[in-house]
This record gives structure tokens, sequence and C-alpha cells, in this order.
């Protein structure tokens, strides 16, 4: 062979090597991108991290916009106990004195689970490396923490629902466990609409653990929860809170309810619920009174989940059942007078203060009339005259047309919880029953159940006598005002009612102006009072001396706009002694000043002249 | 020794093939790179977004907080008696004309 031939060969195998080298390393490069080895891929899949992108929960608003609860971050301090440096106590006094922790709870925590771990250790087990030592901390909290630098010393990012709703509204709003999912109130009843869908980021690290790309796919956006605007008004809300507190105060009473509702659409504008601590002024939930000591009873079930949230306790307006006394007479009166027994100018001998049913039953009144017409016995809130009137309707009549007012049925307001009240069954409805029932006994309502009944009462023209669906949500612009949900009683009837209840507030008026000279109110009202006596669980017969008062009105009257009832519970033994427990002593001033201000509030125009438009029918 | 006319041309192709190639695998490294920084500014960018995006729910729980009613009456007390709207939006601007201060908070709250 030639030199040549030898060059050229030689040149060839170059050639073929570095093309067949070339080929080799693409064929590995492709190899390592699309199938790495088993080692390899192991080490690819640690460098990846996944995390989870929150989606917030959707607010829930009030009927102006105005945020009552939102979601937000905070932060929680936990410890790896295994990597905290020696010795605990220094670090404990490091984090008690500059961050703020509570010293026996944060101590008892972490000197627990060193505990803990000892005795795992010495099992053979993994110690545990994750100890919670506080709650969500503040900013500040926080940022003193990262500055310390502790080792072992973490901090774990969650998200937590905030806002002033839940001072205001608690019990309305509810609250939300500890993966954000509605657990009571509306915070549950609307848990679909307000909560999100996570979404999630995995990224590739670097050696140094810093992210590098995010392949095609690996990244889903997270899709945030749907607001919901209820219908609470914060403002009367506020107004509510406020005056409620006052009038439990001032009937020294076990606590309160409140519900206000705007009538043509049945939205609770603001719905507050209180309980006092009584301390040793009441024998404790469930015990008898002993001698010597106080005779007042507890007559509020407990609620120890009211302690540890506002919102994870119950709302007593849709939990619990009172027996409503007087105020269920503007509903029977309806009803007789509906049946078409009776007329409103029909006189009845009423016989001063004592009457005996035609079964043998005495009736008694507070306030004796030898005799009455029709409408003054619902302006005068006489038992007698009721009775009387009962009589002439059949029972299944009665309890139909109690049954078209709501009661015995849940409003449907979705609020977990909501009970039904009790209106007995046909079957146990006895002569007796018949005439309890005519003066508000033997049956029990929730507060919601009667303000939403009451707004038949309170409303325009023809629409009167028409009860609406009651809602925790703001109603559609787009709804139509004269919307026929339930016609409970002809127009007339609720109109004749209003007028009859007018009265009631009138008297009322001129008793709050004696007390109070300066008082003077721009809203003419109608309203019907109501004094309950109670009954304990497992007990027969009511408790002496303890009543649950209440007072349901609605204004301004010529054109309603709001229906507030409030419910004083157990108002306080010195009261009682005076006979001023009273619906109309303790409950009625409360609703005339929460719709005084509220009517204000809403902008509404002061009544005419309140004294003759009562008087016009 | 005399060398063969062909092997120089295949030198030079040899070496023109081995250069394209180093500067085509050069480009798709220098493209890779520039992808990966691409993709890492994104996820630097996405997280200040989401870090923003708390601090703007803390921040419209703090405002909620600072608008309650309460609140409001606070500073409207604060801020020294106030007229009440009256229907009538002439006579509102006739009460307001008197003080010029009161012209421009009732349009801060307009």
């Amino acid at each position: 062979m030639t030199t040549a031939g030898r060059t050229g060969l030689a040149m060839s195998a170059l050639v073929i090597g570095v093309s067949a080298l070339l080929i080799v390393m693409l064929g590995r490069v492709i190899q390592l991108q699309t199938a790495p080895g088993e080692r390899l891929s192991q080490f690819v899949e640690d460098r990846v991290s996944r995390r989870p992108e929150v989606a917030p929960r959707g607010d829930l608003l009030d009927r102006r916009g105005r945020v009552l609860a939102a979601s937000r971050t905070g932060e929680r301090l936990f410890v790896d106990p295994t990597r905290l440096p020696q010795p605990y106590d220094e670090v404990l006094d490091r984090l008690v004195t500059q961050v703020g922790l509570d010293r026996s709870d944060a101590g008892m925590r972490l000197f627990g689970a060193l505990a803990k771990n000892e005795t795992r250790v010495a099992a053979g087990l993994e110690p545990v490396r994750y100890v919670r030592l506080t709650g969500i901390l503040d900013d500040d909290q926080a940022e003193i923490v990262r500055a310390l630098k502790i080792p072992g010393v973490h901090l774990e990012t969650w998200t937590v629902r905030d806002g002033p709703g839940e001072a205001l509204a608690g019990a309305v709003i509810g609250r939300v466990n500890i993966d954000d999912q509605g657990q009571f109130g509306a915070e549950r009843a609307y848990e679909p609409t307000l909560s999100g869908d996570d979404g999630s980021l995995a990224y590739v690290r670097d050696a140094r653990g810093k992210p590098l790309w995010v392949q095609a796919g690996a990244y889903r956006a997270p899709e945030a929860g749907e607001p919901i605007r209820l219908s609470i008004d914060l403002a009367i809300q506020d107004i509510a809170e406020e005056e409620l507190l006052r009038g439990v105060e001032d009937a020294d009473a076990a606590g309160g309810r409140l519900v206000v509702m705007d009538p043509d659409t049945g939205e609770i504008l603001a719905m507050m619920d209180i309980v006092r601590d009584l301390g040793r002024r009441a024998v404790p939930w469930g015990k008898k009174p002993s001698a010597g000591g106080t005779s007042r009873r507890t007559i509020i079930p407990p609620d120890p989940n009211r302690s540890i949230h506002p919102g994870a306790g119950r709302n007593r307006c849709v939990t619990d059942v009172y027996e409503p006394g007087s105020t269920f007479k503007a509903f029977t009166w309806s009803i007789i007078t509906d049946a078409g027994v009776i007329r409103l100018d029909e006189t009845l001998h009423t016989s001063g203060k004592a009457w005996v049913t035609s079964y043998g039953r005495p009736i008694r009144d507070v306030f004796g009339k030898e005799k009455q017409t029709w409408r003054e016995v619902l302006i005068n809130s006489s038992n007698i005259g009721m009775s009387m009137a009962v009589e002439r309707v059949k029972p299944v009549a009665m309890r139909e047309g109690l049954t078209k007012f709501g009661f015995g049925a849940t409003t449907g307001l979705g609020i977990p919880g909501e009970r039904e009240g009790y209106l007995p069954p046909m079957r146990a409805w006895t002569k007796y029953t018949h005439t309890s029932v005519s003066f508000g006994q033997e049956v029990g309502v929730t507060a919601v159940q009667l303000a939403t009944a009451f707004c038949a009462f309170a409303r325009q023209g023809e629409m009167a006598g028409v009860a609406p669906r009651a809602r925790l949500t703001a109603a559609p612009s787009e709804r139509p005002p004269n919307e026929v949900v339930r016609r409970v009683v002809p127009w007339n009837v609720a109109t004749s009612a209003r007028h009859a209840m007018a009265r009631i507030f009138e008297k009322l008026d001129n008793n709050m102006k004696a007390k109070e000279v300066d008082a003077t109110f721009d809203y003419a009202l109608f309203g019907k009072t109501g004094t309950g006596q109670v009954s304990l669980p497992g007990e027969r017969g009511y408790i002496p001396n303890q009543y649950v008062s209440s007072f349901v009105g609605a204004g301004p009257f010529e054109a309603p706009r709001l229906v507030c009832l409030v419910v004083i519970d157990d108002p306080g033994p010195a009261l009682v002694e005076r006979a001023e427990h009273r619906g109309s002593s303790v409950a009625a001033p409360v609703v005339r000043r929460v719709l005084e201000r509220s009517l204000a509030y809403l902008g509404v125009a002061p009544s005419p002249k309140a004294e003759s438009l009562a008087s016009g029918n | 020794m005399k060398r063969s006319p062909s092997s120089g041309g295949v030198l030079a192709k040899l070496a023109v093939m081995v250069v394209a190639t180093a500067m085509t695998a050069a480009w798709l490294l220098s493209v890779r790179q520039q992808r990966i920084m691409a993709a890492h500014d994104l996820i630097q960018a996405h997280r200040r977004t989401v870090e923003n995006e708390k601090t703007l729910w803390r921040l419209r729980v703090e405002i909620a907080k600072l608008l309650t009613p309460d609140r409001i009456e606070q500073i409207a007390g604060a801020a020294g008696p106030m007229r009440p709207m009256t229907p009538e939006p002439d006579a509102n601007e006739k009460a307001l004309a008197h003080s010029p201060e009161q012209g421009e908070r009732r349009s801060e709250y307009r």
C-alpha cells in the first residue's frame, strides 16, 4: 500500500470514528433525556419539588359589599425537638420573652414532646419531629421568630379566616375548620360556593435546592372560591348588638336574641344572640335549687363551643325553641278573623280577670275587662277573649292556619342546626291545647320563625298577608318585588291586625315617654308583646318566676321597611318582683331603639303623624 | 513524500463538520441555558406573585376591620359635627357650600 493510500485509509477511519463517537454521544443524550437509568431517574425525581397552590376561599360580604370574613395567611410556630439546641429551658425562655409565647402552654407542649421522644427512642421508634407551640402569630411575632434563627424552630404557613364579622356576627358567619372547610354557620351553609380548588406547582431544583424550571403541564393554577353576599347589614348588626346588650343588662337577664328582617324580601338584616354568665346568681344547668341558695335556674342550655369561638357556638335564633306567649296572638287572632266566625267590632263579655272555658278550665287576664271588642282583644292581649273566640274555630283550621304561617317547619335559611319548633300534631291537639295555642302556650318557635311569620303583617297593599321566604343571602335586584311565596291570610285581615298592633305600640310609647321625659320617636311602629313561661327538659310544668319576654314589631307603620323581634331570656328576679319583667317592659324598648336607629340609617323618612295613622281603622 | 490530492479535501471536510457540530452544540447549549434562565425567572416571578397575593389578602382583612360601622362612627365623630344628607341635592349643595372643608370631605365619601 502506498503512503497516500495509508493516509486516505487513516482519514477514513478517523471520520468513521468521530462520526461513531458523535452518534454514541447523541444516543446517550437521548437516553438520558427520555429513559434515564434507575439510579439517575431517582436522582432526577428527588430534584423535583411539588407544592400546593392554595386557592383562596370566597369572601363573605354583607349586603353592601363590606367584607365580613376573608381568607389570609398566617404563620404558626413549631419546633423539631431533635434539632433544638440544649439547654431547652433557655430556648423556651427566649421564645417566651422575645416572641411573647404563653410560658405554661408552650412549656407543656415542648417538654411533653421531649419526654415522649425519650420513651419512643428507648422503644426503638423514630422521635416526634413536629411539635406545634402556638396558634397563628401576628406579623411582628413571626418576624421576631425569623430573626432569632434558632435551629429547630420553624414557622409554617396556614390559611386563616379573619374579618370584622367574627366579632359582630360570629354566630351567623360561623367558622371554618383547620382544613379551611366550613364547619358552622354561613361558612358551612355555602361551602360548595365558597371553597376554591387548590392548584399545584412542580418544579425542578438545582443542586442547591433553588428552582430551575417548570416542565410543561406541571403547573395547575388555583381557582378561587366565589364570594357570597349575605343579607346581613353590618351597620344594622352593629346597632342590634349595642341595643341588645343594653337591653339584656337593663333587664339583668340571662341572655337575649334579636332578629331584624326586611319584610318584602325576607332578608335577615341582623341576627344577634347573647348569653350572659350569671355566675353564682343562678343554679347551674341541670341542677335544682338547694335550700338557702338562689332559686334562679339556668334556663339557657350550656354551649361549650361558644367559649372556644363565637362562630362555633349555637346560633340560638335558629336552634333554641321557646314558648312565644302573647306574641303568638297576632297569628291566632288573624286566623280566627279569617275564619269569619267573628267581626272586628263584635263585643265579647270577658268577665273581668277570670273566666272558665266550656270544658271547665279557668283562664286569667292580667288586665281585667268586663267587655271588649274583638279588635280590643288583640290590643289588650286578652287571654279570655282569645279563649272565647277560639272555641268557634275548628282545631284543624287553626293548625292549618299556623302551618301556613310557617310554624312547625324550618324557614329554609340553611343554617346548620335550625330547628322546626313545635306545633302539636293533630292527634295530640286536645281541647286544652286548642285554648292554650290561642294565647301562645303549648307551642314552640324559633326567633327566626316568628320574625318571618310576622313579615306577613308588614307588607304593603295586597301583599299584606303574604309571608316571604326567609333568606340569608342578599336578594337579587331583578327578583320581582311582588312575588307571592305563601299567602297566609287575606290582605284586609293582615291590615286590620297591623292597625290593632299600632295601638299597642302607641300605649308603649306613652309609657316610655313617661319614664324618659326626653324620649322622642320619629317613626310610628306596630307590634305585639309576649311573656312566655319556661319549662326545662325532663321536668313537668313551668319554672316559677322565670320567663322569656319578647316583643315583635315593625315600622314605619305607613310603609313598613323592617321587622324586629327581641327575646329577653330570663329577666332578673328584681324585675319579676316588681312585675316589670314583661315583654312590654324589657323587650319593647329594645325594638323601639333598634328600629328608630336602623330606619334612620336606611334613610327612611320619619312618619308624618304617628298618632293619627294608628287609629285609622 | 507526496500527499494524496483527496486527503486534503477530506481533512477540510472533517474540520468543517467538527466545527459545525461544535457550533451547533454550543448554540443548542446556549438556547437551553436561556430557557432554563427564563423558567427560573418565571418561577421567581410566580413566587413573588404568590407572596404579593398573600400581602393583598392580609391588607384586605385589615381594611375590612378598619371600615366597621363603629370605626366610621369614631372617625366621623372626631371630624366634628356632621349634617345629615337631605333628600334634595340642591339643599345639600347649599348646606355644604358654607364650608369648603365639608364639601371636600363629602366628595371623599361619595
